[in-house]
C-alpha cells in the first residue's frame, strides 16, 4: 500500500521535483550529447534551468489529485512506485532510500568545505594586497582577510554591496606577483556579470531539493562551469598558464579524499591549457528558448 | 538552419522520452492491474476479490423492493480500495465497503446496532444510513428502505 501522505500536495511536490528534474535532466543530457555541447554559457543555462524549472512545474496546483492522475496525466509515477521489487519491498521504498542517501551526501558535501576552511589571522592584511583588491572594478569597499594557513588558498564571501577577499599567508609567500594577480582577478570575476546572483539563486534552488541526485549533479556541474568561466574572464588579457600553475599547486595540496574539489581543479586546468572546447553560443537563442518552453509545457503532465 | 536542426533533435529526444514514460505508465498497469488507481466496473461478485483484494459482504436478506437484477459493482482503487454495490429498483440499496481505517464518522446522535461492537445507524435527508464493521470489513449502507429493514440487512451481511 502506498502511504496516504504520498498523495498530499506537499509530499507529492518533493517527489515531482525529482521526477521532473530527472526527465528534464535526461532529455537535456541526451540533447547536449547529440549536439556535442561544449563548455560555456549555453551549458550553464541548461544546467541552471534543470535546477530551477522543476521547482515551478511541480508546484502547479491541481495535479496531485486523483482526477488529474487518472484522466489527464500522460504519466502517473505512482503506478511505478507501487510495483513490488522483493518480499514486501516496493519501488517507492527504494526511492525513499535513495532520497535519504542523497540528502546525506549533500549535507556532507556542504560540511566538507566548512571543516576545511582555514582560520583567519588576527593581524591586518598587507596594504599592497588591499590596494590591489580595491583597485578592481566594483571592489572599492572590498574587505580583505588573511588566512593563517601555509597552503595556497583564496576565497571570497559576503554580499555584492560588501565583498570580502580572503588570501592565505601561503599564497602571499609562494605565488609570484603575476600568479597572485591572476587568482585575485579570478575571485573578482565571481562578482561581475550577475554571476554572484545567478550562483546564489541556483544554490538556494539546490538547497530546496537536497534529496534530489539530479540537482546535486547539476549544481556541481554548474559550479565547475562557473569556475571555468571566471578563469576565462580572469585570463582574458593573458596569464592563463600562471593561473593553471597556481591551480596545480592547490590540486597537489588538496585532500585526495575530496574527489569533487580535485575533479573541479583538474577540469579548470585542462580548460586553461586549451584542452576543453569552449563556446558561449553553442545553441542558438531561439532553439534554447524553444527547448526550455517545451519542457515547461510537457513536465506538468507528468505526475 | 543550425538552430532548426538542434530544435528538431531536441523534439526527437523529447518524443522518445515521452514514449518511454507512456509505455511505463501503460505497461505497469498491464503487468500489475492493482497499481492502477481509479474506478472500474466489475461484472459480478466473484470477480471482485481479484480486483479489490478482499471479498465484499452482501446481505442475505434483501427486500423485494431492491429488485432481482444484478447489482452494479464498482471497485475504486485509491489510497484505500473500496467496493460499491448498488441494487436499484423500486428502492435503492447502496453498500460501500473497504478494509482498514474508517473513512467516515457517524454524526452525533447516531445509534449503535445491537450485536455489532463497531456500528452506527442514523437518518439523513429521508434516507437511512448505517456504518458497521464485520470481520474487518467496513460497510457503509445507504438506502431509502425503512430502518427495520436496514437492521435485518446488516444482521445478514456475509461473504457471497
Amino acid at each position: 500500500m502506498t502511504p496516504t501522505i504520498w498523495y498530499q500536495p506537499f509530499a507529492a511536490w518533493f517527489w515531482q521535483v525529482f521526477l521532473h528534474s530527472l526527465v528534464m535532466g535526461g532529455v537535456l543530457f541526451f540533447w547536449s550529447r547529440r549536439l556535442r555541447l561544449p563548455s560555456g554559457r549555453t551549458r550553464r543555462v541548461l544546467l541552471g534551468a534543470t535546477l530551477a524549472l522543476p521547482l515551478f512545474t511541480a508546484a502547479i496546483p491541481g495535479r496531485a489529485g486523483y482526477g488529474f492522475r487518472e484522466q489527464l496525466a500522460w504519466f502517473d509515477s505512482t503506478r511505478i512506485l507501487k510495483l513490488p521489487l522483493l518480499d514486501g519491498l516496493l519501488v517507492h521504498h527504494l526511492a525513499l532510500l535513495a532520497a535519504v542517501i542523497v540528502a546525506l551526501v549533500t549535507a556532507w558535501q556542504e560540511l566538507m568545505p566548512l571543516l576545511d576552511r582555514p582560520a583567519l589571522s588576527s593581524g591586518p592584511p598587507p596594504r599592497p594586497l588591499v590596494r590591489r583588491a580595491r583597485s578592481l572594478p566594483g571592489w572599492a569597499r572590498c574587505r580583505v582577510g588573511l588566512a593563517s594557513t601555509d597552503e595556497v588558498r583564496l576565497a571570497t564571501s559576503g554580499f555584492p554591496w560588501s565583498p570580502r577577499l580572503i588570501v592565505s599567508r601561503g599564497a602571499l609567500e609562494r605565488l609570484s606577483d603575476e600568479e597572485l594577480g591572476a587568482v585575485i582577478r579570478h575571485e573578482h570575476a565571481h562578482w561581475t556579470g550577475r554571476r554572484w546572483w545567478a550562483a546564489h539563486l541556483l544554490y538556494a534552488a539546490r538547497l530546496l531539493q537536497p534529496f534530489n541526485p539530479v540537482a546535486l549533479g547539476c549544481f556541481r556541474e554548474y559550479a565547475v562551469e562557473l569556475e571555468i568561466d571566471c578563469d576565462e574572464d580572469a585570463t582574458r588579457g593573458g596569464g592563463g598558464r600562471s593561473l593553471a600553475g597556481v591551480l596545480l599547486q592547490i590540486y597537489e595540496t588538496t585532500n585526495p579524499r575530496d574527489v569533487a574539489a580535485r575533479g573541479t581543479l583538474r577540469r579548470r586546468i585542462e580548460a586553461l591549457l586549451g584542452d576543453v572546447p569552449r563556446s558561449n553560443d553553442a545553441i542558438s537563442c531561439p532553439a534554447l528558448v524553444f527547448a526550455l518552453s517545451a519542457m515547461m509545457v510537457v513536465l506538468p503532465w507528468l505526475v | 538552419m543550425a538552430g532548426l536542426s538542434s530544435a528538431v533533435s531536441f523534439l526527437a529526444i523529447l518524443a522518445v522520452a515521452l514514449g518511454v514514460l507512456r509505455l511505463g505508465h501503460i505497461g505497469a498497469g498491464v503487468i500489475r492491474p492493482d497499481v492502477v488507481t481509479g474506478s472500474v466496473a466489475v461484472a459480478n461478485l466473484i470477480r471482485v476479490e481479484r480486483s479489490a483484494g478482499f471479498v465484499p459482504l452482501v446481505p442475505y436478506y434483501r427486500p423485494i423492493g431492491t429488485g432481482i437484477e444484478r447489482p452494479e459493482i464498482t471497485v475504486t482503487r485509491r489510497e484505500l480500495v473500496t467496493v460499491e454495490i448498488v441494487w436499484r429498483s423500486a428502492n435503492e440499496l447502496r453498500l460501500l465497503e473497504w478494509r482498514g481505517e474508517p473513512m467516515l464518522s457517524p454524526p452525533p446522535g447516531a445509534a449503535p446496532i445491537a450485536t455489532f461492537k463497531e456500528s452506527a445507524l442514523w437518518s439523513s435527508d429521508g434516507r437511512v444510513e448505517a456504518l458497521v464493521r464485520v470481520d474487518g470489513t467496513w460497510v457503509h449502507l445507504t438506502t431509502d428502505l425503512p430502518e427495520r429493514d436496514v437492521r435485518r440487512i446488516v444482521a445478514t451481511l456475509r461473504p457471497p
